[in-house]
C-alpha cells in the first residue's frame, strides 16, 4: 500500500495536468479531427479504383469468353483429324489383301462373332418362389 | 480500368460470334460429304438396323426393369423377414404390398425378355421355318401366360391369394424354362448352321476361281488336294450340325439348362471344325 503511494504522486507531478482536464479535452480533438475525414475521402474518390468484386466479374467473364473462343476454334479442328486418322491407316491393310482372302478374312470374322459361348442371353437372375410361405419350417 | 476490361469483353464476344459464321459456312459441304460415303453400305444393310434398333430399345429397356426388379427384391425379403418375425398385422401387410411389387417386376423382366428371344430367333437364319413357327408361337404364349400372371398379381390382396398366386406362377415354370432353353439351343444351332453354310458357299466359289485361274498343274494339284481336306472336314461339320438338330428336335416336353449347355458343348466341336476349314481356305488361296 505504502509503495503504490509514492509511485502515483511523481507521475501526477510530471505530467502535471490532472484527469478531469484531460477527459474535457478528448470531445475537442474528436471534433477537429471529424471535419478533415469527410475531406480527405471527397479528395480521394475520384482517383479510387472501382469496386474490387466489379473487376473480378469482369475479369471473370473476359476469361470465360476468351476460354470459348479458344474452345470453338479448337474444336471443330479436332472431328477432322479424327476422321482423317481413321480414314488414313484403313485403306492400307485392306489393299494388300487380294479380293479372295478378303472374303475368307470376313467369315473368319463371322466365325468368332457367332461362338456359342459368347451369346448374351441368359435367363434373368430372378427368384423364382416369391411368396409369403417361411420356407425356414418346410 | 472498367473501360479497358469492357473492351476486352466485347472483344471477346465478337471472336465469339465470328467462329460461328465460319461454322455456318463451314458447316454447309458436310452433309454432302456423308451420303458419298455411307451411300453404299447403307442399301444392303437397310433392313438389318430396324431388328438390331429394336433389340437395342429392348437391352436398354430390360437393363432398367432388371434394376427395378432387384430392388422390388430386396424390399419384399425384407418385409416377409420382417412379418414372419413380428407376425402383426401391420407388418403382413407390408409384407403383401412388397410380394405383389416383386411378382409384378418379374413378371415385367420376363416379359422383356422372353421378347428379346423372340426377337433374336426371327433374326437367327440356319433354322428351318417350321421350327422356328412353332417357337414362335410358344415364345407367344409364355408371353400371354406371363401377361395374365400380372394380372392375376394385381387383383391379389390378401394372403390367400398371394399363395394362389405364388402356386400358379410355380406350375408355369415348366413352360418357361422350355421357352427359354429351347429357344436357345435354336438360336445356338441355327448360328452354327448359318456358318456352315456360309463356309461351304465360300469354299464351292473359291475352288470354281481357282480351277479357272490357275495354270500351273502342280499348283493346281496340290491346290485341289487342299479343298479335297477342306470338304471333309465341311461334311464332318455337316453329319455333327444334323446329330444335333435331330436331338433338338426330339419329341420332348421339357428342356431345362443342362440340355442347352450340352448342345453348346457339341457346338464347340461344330465351330472348330467350321474354324479349321476356313483356316485351310486361308492357305489354299494364298497366291
Amino acid at each position: 500500500m505504502i509503495e503504490k503511494q509514492t509511485t502515483l504522486e511523481p507521475v501526477a507531478e510530471e505530467v502535471g495536468v490532472d484527469q478531469t482536464v484531460f477527459a474535457s479535452q478528448e470531445p475537442i480533438y474528436q471534433d477537429v479531427a471529424m471535419p478533415e475525414l469527410p475531406g480527405e475521402k471527397k479528395m480521394a474518390e475520384p482517383k479510387k479504383t472501382p469496386p474490387r468484386f466489379i473487376v473480378i466479374v469482369l475479369c471473370a467473364v473476359g476469361a470465360i469468353m476468351t476460354l470459348l473462343v479458344l474452345l470453338l476454334l479448337l474444336v471443330p479442328r479436332s472431328p477432322m483429324n479424327i476422321l482423317k486418322t481413321q480414314a488414313s491407316p484403313s485403306p492400307s491393310p485392306q489393299a494388300e489383301l487380294t479380293e479372295q482372302q478378303q472374303r475368307v478374312k470376313e467369315l473368319s470374322d463371322e466365325l468368332k462373332a457367332a461362338d456359342p459361348k459368347k451369346l448374351d442371353l441368359p435367363f434373368p437372375p430372378v427368384l423364382i418362389n416369391i411368396g409369403l410361405n417361411d420356407e425356414r419350417n418346410q | 480500368m472498367i473501360k479497358r476490361i469492357s473492351v476486352i469483353t466485347a472483344l471477346s464476344l465478337f471472336c465469339l460470334l465470328l467462329p460461328g459464321v465460319a461454322f455456318a459456312q463451314s458447316a454447309t459441304p458436310t452433309p454432302k460429304a456423308t451420303p458419298a460415303v455411307t451411300s453404299s453400305p447403307q442399301p444392303s444393310a437397310s433392313p438389318a438396323p430396324s431388328l438390331k434398333e429394336q433389340m437395342a430399345a429392348l437391352r436398354q429397356t430390360y437393363r432398367g426393369q432388371l434394376a427395378t426388379y432387384r430392388t422390388d427384391e430386396k424390399q419384399y425379403q425384407i418385409a416377409k423377414e420382417q412379418y414372419l418375425q413380428l407376425q402383426t398385422l401391420a407388418s403382413l401387410e407390408e409384407a403383401l404390398k412388397a410380394t405383389r411389387k416383386a411378382m409384378i417386376s418379374r413378371s415385367d423382366l420376363l416379359e422383356t425378355y422372353f421378347t428379346m428371344l423372340k426377337v433374336t430367333l426371327i433374326e437367327t437364319k440356319g433354322i428351318d421355318l417350321a421350327t422356328k413357327t412353332s417357337q414362335i408361337e410358344k415364345i407367344d404364349n409364355t408371353i400371354g401366360e406371363l401377361k395374365q400372371h400380372r394380372l392375376q398379381v394385381e387383383k391379389a390382396l390378401d394372403r390367400t391369394q398371394i399363395l394362389a398366386v405364388q402356386a400358379s406362377f410355380s406350375k408355369l415354370l415348366p413352360q418357361i424354362e422350355e421357352s427359354t432353353y429351347k429357344t436357345l439351343m435354336l438360336i445356338t444351332y441355327g448360328n452354327a448352321q448359318s456358318m456352315y453354310d456360309k463356309t461351304l458357299a465360300v469354299t464351292r466359289e473359291l475352288a470354281d476361281e481357282m480351277d479357272k485361274t490357275e495354270k500351273n498343274p502342280l499348283v493346281l494339284a496340290e491346290k485341289r488336294r487342299g479343298f479335297e481336306e477342306i470338304g471333309r472336314t465341311l461334311s464332318q461339320v455337316d453329319q455333327q450340325l444334323k446329330d444335333i438338330n435331330t436331338r433338338i428336335n426330339e419329341d420332348r416336353d421339357h428342356y431345362t439348362e443342362n440340355d442347352f449347355n450340352a448342345v453348346v458343348d457339341s457346338l464347340e466341336e461344330v465351330f472348330s471344325g467350321l474354324s479349321r476349314s476356313v483356316s485351310y481356305l486361308g492357305e489354299v488361296i494364298k497366291p
